[in-house]
């Protein structure tokens, strides 16, 4: 059973392909085509699918879409008779859209992709979402929270997934509608925050960290939340369902204060009233945020009775809130998928379509994130040497690890391209910028003169499975579903602090991935060579990117950035490039 | 001819400058689509450097693709300068929206050297041309003139490549693709002003729509519809491939 998911048109486009339930690969569309966040249907990352697995279109049994593109259509048009005639400004953008694409998606899908009308199948977006989380999950039965911004007109429901050798099933229980949404409320203080939409939500929960949430009493006029965790916003406050760019009214401003203008500088600890303030509303936004996800976990776990929780949609993103809920929630287990966004329905639907309508057994859970592209160390060697390129080209793996983790003790920064990158936003140590958490300069350094972001967005650590309970407070004192895909922010030891200084927030706390050597085994040579070194078997890990590009896929793009970046050495497989070369 | 075309096109670009090149906010959305052309052609060129046969093309692609991306750096840099001196927000976007052509799979080689060699003919006068309407803003002339300077090196080189194609008997092909290229031009950019046309007239449309046949059922709805406030529940999603099939 060969089964390709897509999603597209929203955030994150991708595509996922599942064969006989086995998860062959998986990759965003902006990795391809080095447009961040790339919405676009996803056909270089669908070709690469099938290529992946040595197939043609033709030969898959279905193509699944993400979600209900008519389903959501009515909500967008029933928002706009409600809001008649505030929505005009949106109204004509929104409509010439689908009157002249979306309404004929069949016939895009099918004219793009290659593939004919009856190989199409339509799953629902919470759908999706759930069943990325539940099918990738290593439980068999699990209650299942999704919440996102919105789906077709659902932005948080609750689900039941149960899973035996006649297939599974994903039940929904209920759901909340649009335009009451924790995410959308995200969004919104993203925006006022002065920070990009899908974009900027990472730089708020860093910012939060430097705030304290003395907005409760405000945010309370925000949204309401009722004892059976329903979530209603007060509309005066926001206009995402309204206007096409600005998300939220004037209203908003009298309530908190004025905006931040996206350009408007922010110094961290906070050097003015309104650095606080900005700071301040972000610890509130986020305590708000933990505090609804905990009240809807309790209520998940009421409904259901389940001993595991399964989360996604873009909300699961949020690190902190999934710690809480995992040490502070009614759950034994807590499980996310590490393309908890948008991207991830379209693995959700492939499975969804697998497990569900097909009724195949499930194989193993997502044990990686692996599931890009690789390239071939002769082609990586000849690409160098063909651009000019000098570098070094290392016999084994173990003497590169060994020289890599001794340029890295002494305080180098490099990147580290192995294998096929990763499914989800995160750097796992596929294409990762790397650096000695030790070096209490390294912070600074990689975001100022490597990834040129904000200062006060912390890094996260990279730490052997076997010796993450040393550093960092693990809810069991070892590592779990969360921590290999780097889903979860949790306390660094107090007396690990001072030995850790480039990777613990100014909160004392760390987004920390245990590295496992099963799962794992070339990051995990290379964290073990430098625990050899050094005593310390952590590593200060990022994306291979530079600020506002997609993580790198290519050898090519790799080299890109480290030409254009301060960087002191590349990576690419077992060849060693230098900038001065010792 | 060609030499008096170009003359009369950098005159043409040093006419309207003043016009196109007002207010500092003007300024400041101008060079930040600059540096979204410079990306994109970043992007491109890196993709010709991975997909090249030849090495000596790879490092000259390679190469050319670092430049562009400093250049998109570099007029970011001073739009962003401007946009905050002039107490402007740029735009709600942090992101350099650029988009990759895929030229080389598309063009095929030498009509993309030649689409390289006239895009980067046309950047360089453009750039002089600005660098000598800004000349009493010395950021904005330094950086004008130190891009047109590298913008150079890249119609050299691209020059050089049909040239020597030309050389080797392949001038038929060389002048067909500098003819396809130009051609190609010339019908996006009127198929671009099409749509700018058909944009507006359909915005036109729609909003007239809006106001003349959405009240009624705006009415109807708000009598018929129940409020989205709370837990909803409907049926359990399907699992039958017939329901799957549907798009509702
Ligand atoms: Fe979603
Ligand atoms: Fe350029
Ligand atoms: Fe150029």
């Amino acid at each position: 059973m060969l089964i390709l998911g897509i999603s597209a048109f929203f955030h994150d486009s991708a595509a996922a392909l599942v064969v006989d339930g086995e998860v062959v690969a998986a990759a965003q569309e902006e990795r391809f085509s080095r447009l961040k966040h790339d919405a676009d249907l996803p056909v270089q990352a669908a070709r690469f699918c099938l290529e992946q697995a040595g197939i043609s279109i033709a030969d898959v049994d279905h193509v699944v879409f993400y979600e209900k593109p008519l389903r959501k259509f009515e909500r967008i048009l029933t928002t706009h008779l409600r809001e008649f005639p505030r929505s005009l400004p949106q109204f004509p953008r929104s409509f010439a859209t689908w009157l002249g694409k979306r309404l004929w998606m069949k016939g895009e899908l099918c004219q793009r992709l290659g593939c004919t009308p009856q190989q199409l199948l339509f799953s629902e977006h919470h759908l999706s979402h759930a069943a990325s989380a539940f099918l990738c999950s290593p439980f068999d039965r699990a209650a299942i929270f999704t919440v996102d911004g919105v789906g077709e007109s659902a932005t948080t429901s609750i689900y039941r997934g149960s899973s035996d050798d006649h297939g599974s099933q994903i039940e929904l229980i209920e759901e909340l509608h649009f335009p009451h949404s924790i995410g959308l409320l995200y969004s919104a203080l993203t925006a006022y925050l002065g920070f990009e939409v899908n974009e900027g939500e990472y730089k708020v929960m860093g910012l939060a960290a430097y705030g304290t949430p003395c907005y409760g009493a405000k945010f309370a006029e925000l949204c309401t939340i009722a004892d059976d965790a329903s979530l209603t916003l007060d509309l005066r406050y926001f206009r995402f369902h309204r206007h096409p760019t600005r998300s939220f009214t004037s209203a908003l401003e009298t309530l908190l204060g004025p905006a931040r203008t996206p350009t408007a500088p922010l110094h961290l600890p906070a050097r003015s009233d309104d650095d606080q303030r900005f700071a301040d509303i972000a610890a509130s936004l986020q305590e708000l945020t933990e505090r609804y996800l905990l009240r809807l976990a309790e209520r998940a776990k009421r409904l259901t009775g389940e001993r595991n929780l399964c989360l996604a949609g873009g909300v699961a993103l949020n690190c902190v809130a999934n710690h809480r809920i995992q040490s502070e929630g009614p759950f034994e287990q807590l499980f996310v998928q590490p393309a908890a966004g948008d991207a991830g329905g379209a693995l959700g639907a492939a499975l969804w379509a697998t497990h569900v309508l097909h009724r195949l057994p499930r194989r193993e859970p997502l044990r990686h994130a692996f599931l890009g592209a690789a390239y071939a160390e002769d082609e990586i060697a000849r690409f160098l040497s063909e651009c000019g390129v000098k570098f070094r080209l290392f016999g084994d793996r173990d003497r590169v690890n060994d020289e890599v983790a001794r340029l890295l003790a002494a305080r180098q920064v490099g990147g580290w391209f192995q294998g096929r990158f990763e499914w989800g936003p995160r750097a796992l140590g596929a294409r990762s910028i790397l650096a000695d958490p030790r070096d209490p300069k390294a912070l600074d350094r990689v975001n100022q003169k490597i990834k040129f972001r904000e200062p006060f967005r912390p890094f996260a650590p990279a730490v052997l499975a076997e010796e993450a309970g040393r550093w960092f407070e693990l809810p069991d004192g070892q590592p779990d579903a969360l921590t290999p895909f780097m889903c979860s922010v949790v306390p660094v030891k107090q007396e690990a602090r001072a030995q850790l200084p480039a990777v613990t927030h100014v909160d004392g706390t760390a987004r920390v991935q245990t590295v496992d050597r099963k799962t794992n085994p070339v990051f995990h040579g290379l964290v073990e060579a430098f625990r050899r070194q050094t005593g310390v078997g952590v590593l200060l890990n990022t994306s291979l990117n530079l600020k506002d590009e997609p993580l790198c896929a290519s050898p090519a793009e790799a080299l890109g950035v480290f030409l254009r970046s301060d960087l002191d050495f590349l990576v690419l497989e077992n060849c060693l490039v230098e900038k001065r070369p010792e | 001819m060609t030499a008096t075309l170009h003359g009369l096109f950098y005159w043409l670009l040093r006419l309207l400058a003043p016009l196109v090149w007002r207010r500092e906010a003007k300024i400041a959305a101008k060079l930040e689509g600059f540096a979204a052309t410079e990306a994109g052609s970043a992007l491109d060129m890196l993709k010709a450097a991975e997909l090249a046969h030849d090495p000596k093309l790879r490092r000259l692609f390679f190469r050319h693709a670092l430049d562009e991306a400093r250049h998109a750096q570099l007029f970011r840099a001073q739009a962003r300068a401007i946009a905050a001196s002039a107490h402007q927000t740029l735009s709600s976007h942090n992101l350099i929206r650029a988009t990759r052509q895929n030229l080389f799979e598309r063009l095929g080689l030498v009509r993309f050297v030649a689409f390289v060699y006239l895009a980067e003919r046309r950047g360089e006068l453009q750039f002089r041309a600005l660098r000598a309407h800004f000349r009493g803003r010395p950021e904005l002339a330094t950086l004008f003139e130190q891009i047109a300077k590298e913008e150079r090196f890249h119609v050299s080189y691209s020059q050089k490549l049909l040239e020597r194609w030309r050389a080797d008997g392949q001038a038929a092909a060389v002048r067909w693709a500098l003819f396809q290229v130009r051609f190609d031009r010339a019908r996006e950019a009127w198929l671009r002003s099409g749509r700018v046309l058909g944009d507006v007239v359909s915005q036109l449309l729609l909003g007239t729509i809006y106001l003349v046949v959405l009240p009624l059922f705006a009415l109807i709805s708000r009598a018929l519809d129940p409020t989205a406030i709370g837990w909803k529940r409907r049926e359990s999603p399907t699992s039958s491939i017939d329901a799957a099939r549907r798009q509702y």
